[in-house]
């Protein structure tokens, strides 16, 4: 009789313990690894006005990442799917991947991320944060240096800009997000997977007005070397435009 | 032929009437003791072999009586009997069992004695102390016209000393005897005014079990309740956290309460719908606690979801009682209660104090209690008033994130160092007034009346999310600490009616009885929910509700009750409420902080309107003297936070369909054992909103789940209780996705967050007497509880964990004192009282996590108290 009271209790309290793995909650924690790399290997490519550009150096402060369940990200995700909380430098001219860290989260669809560049607004903070990857590049979200040529002139340049949020925008918002227009869509499982972030600079030089900051820095015959980019040359806005809105990071999934 | 169930006979003999002369130690014998109204009464004789008495000794004569009412689903029978202590008022000062048959029968015994009244005995024309025994002869209920008296089962053998028998009284009220020293009187009563049990999911937990385990407050008497777990997760001021088959009920959402008649849910509540906060409960005063699971009665109304608790208040023994309790974390409390001799056993004054320390930071609390309730026997009616007055105020910890205890940048029982954390505090008060009437009229009709009213004042400074909040008020404000202020007064009014006769139109053949009730009650409400900056004074810097809600409730129910065997009940019953609500939201239409409100006046007023309506079935076959099968169907629903109602909502409520079906069985009369399986559906669920601090919609949900629930008393003093709940919960039409939300926390097909499938519960207790030492009565007593909740899934896919929880009581006594110990959490397991899931950001120097993680309200250590309790 006792023999079978211990098994009755046994039982359930087996019961008891696997029960819980039975439920559904619909959803699960998920990490997925993610990767950056560069896609210009200090080829030379064209940019406006026939002018012809080659890097030395791009580097970028990548980081945090979110992804969202939400076709469009920014103001519309205060709930994320998964995020990547840190901050790395990225060899823009190096396209071998290299391992950033793991993006943390739950699983389901995700169909937009953002980003920051080393800056993170917050809302407890009147500045944005700098984070590591920024310091790294002595405060800055990017910095390129190369030489642009045309059939006249040959020009040293060198930028070094920050990206954070702007007053005038919401706080706590990442500086970029995902287009509508991009493809992104990915459900995430427990399936393994990794997230490859590759960046190219060339398509930031393509409103670059060399002429002009030729023409603002003195160029003729000889220009300093290199010519620092600064906020007040078109070439800085235009760089930072296109990094904002025009040229983001290709995200691809790879298993 | 009518199948009445005629059944109670009482008979008193009074067969011994004693008392003690001053400095006596060994009884005396009547003839020769000096009486001594201050005395205390002794036996001179064995029990049940009554001495004659002296000539000079006149024995106490009934004045007044109280039918014992044959309890409801029991088939025992025979002769129980008290053994009463009458003061030289006349007045019942003490009863207690001198022969049991059954647990039940004695407490309906014992329940009826205590609304006795005599004149006293009186010796050479003095009125003093005596002790009688009065038998109560039960014979289970049969088939019998409707004699309104009959004899005695076997008086003689009971009292052979008897004297004469009294006339035939009238049925359903005692006719007093005439005065002699001892004589035999037949009292007849008549079945309780309605059957309580309706399904197998029905359950009554006694005082006995009630004092079993250690209650460390009032409230705590529910975790007797089979598949009903509680938790303590926002400090003294808060309401628990209930969560009962399935259902996480919040502060009381899916549960309707009623404490000494009272309804104790607050409708349309900021801090969550049907918000009951039970914290003014003495567990000292509690004398039932009954379970209505499911929804098949019809005089369950709103928030019956889940099912009902119904808390009768009452004091069995009688005497001033102070209680004083000590022990950890400079937890300190303080009872004094009186309950007056000779007066009804729900005629009691109480006042409890409560202060703790807390266990970890900023737990610090204070509540106090008082409870007064009397009680009248006047003829066919039995009136009761009660009033109640609770204040409480506590410090809150709030919650902690778990990754954050993990990497040990905080403690399990710490709070965030931040002022916005160390503000977080909760402060309730209440005040509650009731006056009751029942009836029972000599043809098996009765009727209860009842009005109420109640003031409800109910302040929260809370932060569940750390930095997260944007004011929705001023331009570019933000990240200011997520202190969230809420307020709620709510004035509210009520009556309730019910009207119980036999329907002769159906003629002999079937014994039948309709039942009409009417419950009303109206709420004014005002409220509001504000951000707090806490490093500047508590400075407001966003305002999300300011507005004011009239909600009534106006609900009518027929109940036809019909004995179509003598085995087989069943009840038809359908209940309808209609339900009116006004609001005023002073915010609504409000333009977002960046946007001009220049050409408009802010504020949005509406009315809804809807009637809930559904019939209510059970039935229950007694297929054996040991065996009964029970199948119950009702349709209920749950009123809505106004503030969320359109203009012009329809259906502004929940709707509830409930089935259970199930067996007890009865082992003898001591054992008994329930089975019982449900499915619930609600057409439109809620489930906690971190952001906001309340309850928002989820969509229909489901639940199918059982109980199990055993309860025995094999030896006289020894009474243990083991329930078993499970439940699958799902989810089965969540909102769809918007563009603010595209991804919803919750998917079709998955289990409801928060709800354990697994809630188990063990209560045992044993006393008895020891003996005495000198002249005073020598007992003890020990008692435990084991509370077992499994894990349970959160949104986003985290689980809390499951945990056990053990209390232990155990107390000697030397009367009047005892001494006990009180341990809570005695394996000293850290578990959380509540878990949840959602965004927070508690590092305003960090970048902000936009995941969901864990966060935890942590549950008390263990902890310690003496107790000293002092009986007069």
């Amino acid at each position: 009789m006792s023999q079978h009271r211990s098994v009755a209790l046994a039982a359930l309290f087996t019961l008891f313990a696997l029960l819980p793995g039975c439920v559904d909650t619909g959803s699960s924690e998920i990490v997925i690894p993610l990767e950056a790399r560069g896609t210009n290997p200090g080829t030379e490519f064209v940019g406006r006005d026939g002018w012809t550009i080659a890097l030395d150096e791009a580097s970028l402060a990548f980081g945090p990442l979110t992804l969202c369940a939400g076709a469009t990200a920014g103001e519309l995700c205060d709930t994320a799917h998964a995020e990547w909380l840190d901050s790395a430098v990225v060899d823009i001219l190096d396209p071998t991947p290299r391992a950033l860290g793991e993006i943390i989260g739950v699983s389901g669809r995700v169909r937009s991320w953002m980003y920051d560049l080393g800056f993170v607004s917050t809302l407890t903070q009147d500045e944005p944060l700098e984070l590591p990857a920024a310091k790294r590049l002595e405060g800055n979200s990017v910095h390129l240096r190369g030489t642009a040529t045309n059939e006249a002139l040959k020009l040293t340049f060198e930028i070094a800009l920050p990206i954070r949020q702007e007053a005038a925008t919401e706080r706590g918002v990442p500086v970029i997000a995902k287009n509508t227009a991009e493809p992104f869509d990915q459900d995430l499982t427990n399936t393994p997977v990794t997230l490859q972030a590759s960046f190219d600079a060339a398509p930031w030089f393509e409103q670059v007005d060399f002429e002009a900051l030729a023409k603002a820095h003195d160029c003729n015959p000889t220009c300093p070397n290199p010519i620092q980019i600064t906020p007040n040359d078109q070439a800085y806005r235009a760089i930072r435009v296109a990094i904002l809105a025009a040229n983001h990071a290709k995200f691809t999934w790879t298993h | 032929m009518i199948f009445r169930r005629q059944f109670l006979l009482a008979a008193f003999i009074f067969g011994v009437n004693l008392y003690a002369a001053p400095g006596r130690t060994q009884p005396s014998p009547p003839t020769s003791a000096a009486p001594e109204a201050s005395s205390p009464p002794a036996d001179a004789a064995p029990s049940g072999t009554p001495q004659p008495p002296s000539p000079e000794i006149v024995a106490p004569q009934v004045l007044e009586s109280v039918d014992a009412v044959y309890p409801e689903g029991s088939q025992a029978q025979g002769t129980v009997v008290l053994r009463v202590t009458l003061n030289p008022e006349g007045s019942v000062e003490a009863a207690e069992v001198a022969q049991s048959v059954d647990p039940e029968l004695d407490k309906a015994a014992l329940t009826a004695i205590m609304g006795w009244k005599f004149a006293p005995a009186t010796r050479q024309g003095i009125a003093v102390a005596a002790r009688i025994q009065v038998p109560f002869t039960f014979t289970p209920p049969a088939p019998a016209p409707p004699p309104p008296v009959e004899p005695p089962a076997s008086p003689a053998s009971q009292a052979p000393s008897a004297l004469e028998r009294a006339p035939a009284p009238v049925p359903g009220r005692p006719t007093p005897p005439k005065p002699t020293s001892e004589q035999t009187v037949t009292v007849s009563g008549q079945k309780a005014t309605r059957v309580e049990q309706r399904s197998a999911s029905d359950f009554a937990v006694h005082h006995d079990l009630l004092e079993t385990a250690p209650r460390h407050e009032g409230v705590e008497v529910l975790r007797s309740a089979p598949g009903l777990y509680i938790a303590r997760s926002e400090g003294a001021a808060v309401a628990h956290r209930y969560m009962l088959r399935g259902f996480d009920s919040e502060h009381g959402q899916d549960i309707e309460f009623h404490v000494a008649g009272i309804p104790i849910n607050l409708p349309s509540h900021i801090h969550g719908q049907g918000y009951a906060d039970l914290g003014f409960l003495v567990a000292e005063t509690v004398d039932e606690l009954r379970v209505t699971e499911g929804v098949h009665d019809p005089k369950q109304g709103d928030f019956a979801v889940a099912g009902s608790l119904d808390l009768t208040l009452g004091v069995a023994r009688r005497g001033f009682l102070s209680r004083t309790a000590y022990g950890s974390f400079g937890t300190f409390r303080q009872l004094a209660l009186w309950a007056p001799p000779g007066e009804l056993r729900d005629s009691f004054g109480a006042v409890a104090f409560n202060h703790t320390d807390g266990f970890g930071q900023n737990r610090r609390g204070e509540s106090v209690s008082a409870i007064v309730q009397q009680g009248y026997s006047l003829d066919h009616w039995r009136l009761r008033g009660v009033g109640i007055l609770y204040g409480a105020r506590a410090d809150m910890a709030g919650v902690v994130r778990s990754d954050d205890v993990s990497a040990g940048r905080l403690g399990f029982y710490d709070v965030y160092a931040y002022p916005t954390a160390r503000a977080q505090n909760a402060f309730s008060g209440r005040l509650m007034l009731g006056l009751f009437g029942q009836y029972r009229g000599d043809d098996g009709d009765s009727a209860q009346v009842g009005v109420w009213v109640s003031d409800d004042h109910f302040r929260l400074q809370e932060n569940l999310t750390g930095f997260e909040q944007r004011s929705q008020t001023l331009a570019n404000v933000s990240g200011r600490g997520d202190l969230i202020e809420q307020l709620n007064y709510a004035r509210s009014a009520g009556v309730t009616a019910q009207y119980r006769a036999p329907v002769r139109a159906l003629g002999e053949l079937i014994e039948s009885y309709l039942e009409l009730g009417l419950d009303a009650r109206t709420d004014d409400i005002e409220q509001a929910q504000n951000l707090l900056d806490a490093t500047v004074h508590d400075q407001t810097w966003d305002r999300r509700v300011d507005a004011r809600v009239l909600a009534s409730d106006i609900g009518g129910y027929g109940d036809l009750d019909l004995h179509l065997s003598e085995i087989w009940k069943l009840r038809l019953g359908y209940r309808a409420d209609g339900l009116l609500y006004s609001v005023d939201d002073r915010l609504g239409n409000r333009a977002p902080a960046t946007r001009s409100a220049d050409n408009f006046i802010v504020g949005f007023r509406r009315s809804a309107m809807g009637i809930a309506a559904g019939p209510r079935v059970s039935s229950d076959v007694d297929a054996t003297p040991w065996l009964s099968v029970h199948a119950s169907y009702g349709e209920g629903y749950r009123s809505p936070e106004a503030r969320l109602l359109d203009d012009g909502e329809q259906t502004p409520f929940t709707k509830v369909h409930s089935a259970d079906l199930g067996t007890r069985f009865h082992f003898g009369d001591r054992y008994e054992v329930a089975l019982s399986g449900y499915y619930t559906t609600l057409s439109d669920d809620v489930a906690f909103d971190a952001d906001e601090g309340r309850m928002e919609r989820i969509g229909r949900t489901r639940r199918v789940g059982g109980v199990v629930h055993a309860e025995a008393r094999p030896v006289p003093g020894l009474v243990a209780a083991a329930s078993v709940t499970y439940v699958d919960a799902e989810l089965l039409e969540p909102p769809p996705q918007t563009p603010r939300e595209p991804d919803p926390p919750f998917r079709a097909g998955q289990n409801l967050p928060f709800v354990p499938p697994i809630v188990g519960r063990l209560d045992v207790g044993y006393r008895r007497a020891l003996g005495h030492l000198d002249t005073h009565k020598l007992s003890g007593r020990v008692g435990g509880g084991l509370s077992v909740v499994s894990a349970r899934p959160l949104p986003y896919g985290a689980f809390a964990s499951p945990f056990a929880l053990a209390d232990l009581a155990a107390g000697l006594g030397l009367e009047p004192l005892e001494l006990g110990i009180e341990v809570f959490n005695l394996l000293d397991a850290q578990y959380a009282a509540v878990e949840y899931s959602f965004v927070s950001n508690w590092n305003p120097d960090a970048p902000a996590s936009r995941v969901a993680a864990r966060h935890s309200a942590a549950g008390s250590p263990r902890t310690i108290l003496a107790t000293l309790e002092l009986h007069l």
